[in-house]
């Protein structure tokens, strides 16, 4: 497990072999989330991003994580 | 950016393909084929380079200039195999309070819309010392 102070990591191998990111964000985006305006989210339901590997760029030690939500159109 | 933070910096990039855009969501499954052979950095650029030309036959078109396995490709793309795992990242966004792309967390700090440059060094270095 890697850890940061907002942003801890856990890693699993899925059925598939492939290995998942399953990041915990935590308190700290539901509160960042509520000031800026976005809603914080539902407490256990949504503070967990899966995330492929294939979309990844930058090492799992990074103290910085940006999450992107995009679309391509 | 990433460069220029080698190493302290992670981008995690979601699928957040908008109902208003009716060919975003097979755009976004066409990234996902194309990871499925390793390409999927290479032609996620070429989607922004080349959007909203996103009619099958421009997915396939990309596929192939990237050298990518048409067939196996294609066979992804019309089968829909990445549907629901796009469909799981609109709906960890959705919880997440987004509604318009691009959003952005950085260390949990939303940024919404297209920024400059300097609003994500500053969001990044003030990341980077809290981190401290």
């Amino acid at each position: 497990m890697v850890s940061s102070p907002v942003v801890s990591l856990r890693f699993a191998i899925s059925p598939v072999s492939r290995r998942v990111y399953t990041i915990a964000l935590g308190l700290s985006l539901g509160v960042a989330a509520f000031g800026m305006g976005c809603r914080a989210p539902a407490p256990g339901a949504h503070d967990r991003l899966a995330v492929q590997t294939q979309m990844v760029k930058g090492p799992a030690t990074a103290p910085v994580t940006i999450v992107e939500f995009s679309d391509y159109q | 950016m990433l460069k220029e933070y080698d190493g302290r910096v992670r981008l995690i990039y979601k699928d957040f393909p908008l109902p208003s855009h009716a060919l975003a969501m097979p755009a976004h499954e066409a990234a996902r084929c194309a990871g499925e052979q390793g390409r999927y950095w290479a032609y996620h650029d070429v989607l922004f380079e080349r959007q909203p030309r996103f009619e099958r036959d421009d997915l396939v078109a990309y596929a192939i200039n990237l050298n990518l396995d048409r067939e196996r490709f294609e066979r992804c793309l019309d089968g829909h195999k990445p549907r629901a795992a796009v469909e799981a990242d609109l709906a960890e966004g959705r919880a997440l309070g987004v509604r318009s792309t691009p959003t952005f967390f950085v260390n949990g700090k939303p940024l919404v819309g297209a920024q400059p440059v300097e609003t994500f060094r500053a969001a990044i270095d003030s990341a980077l010392r809290a981190a401290r």
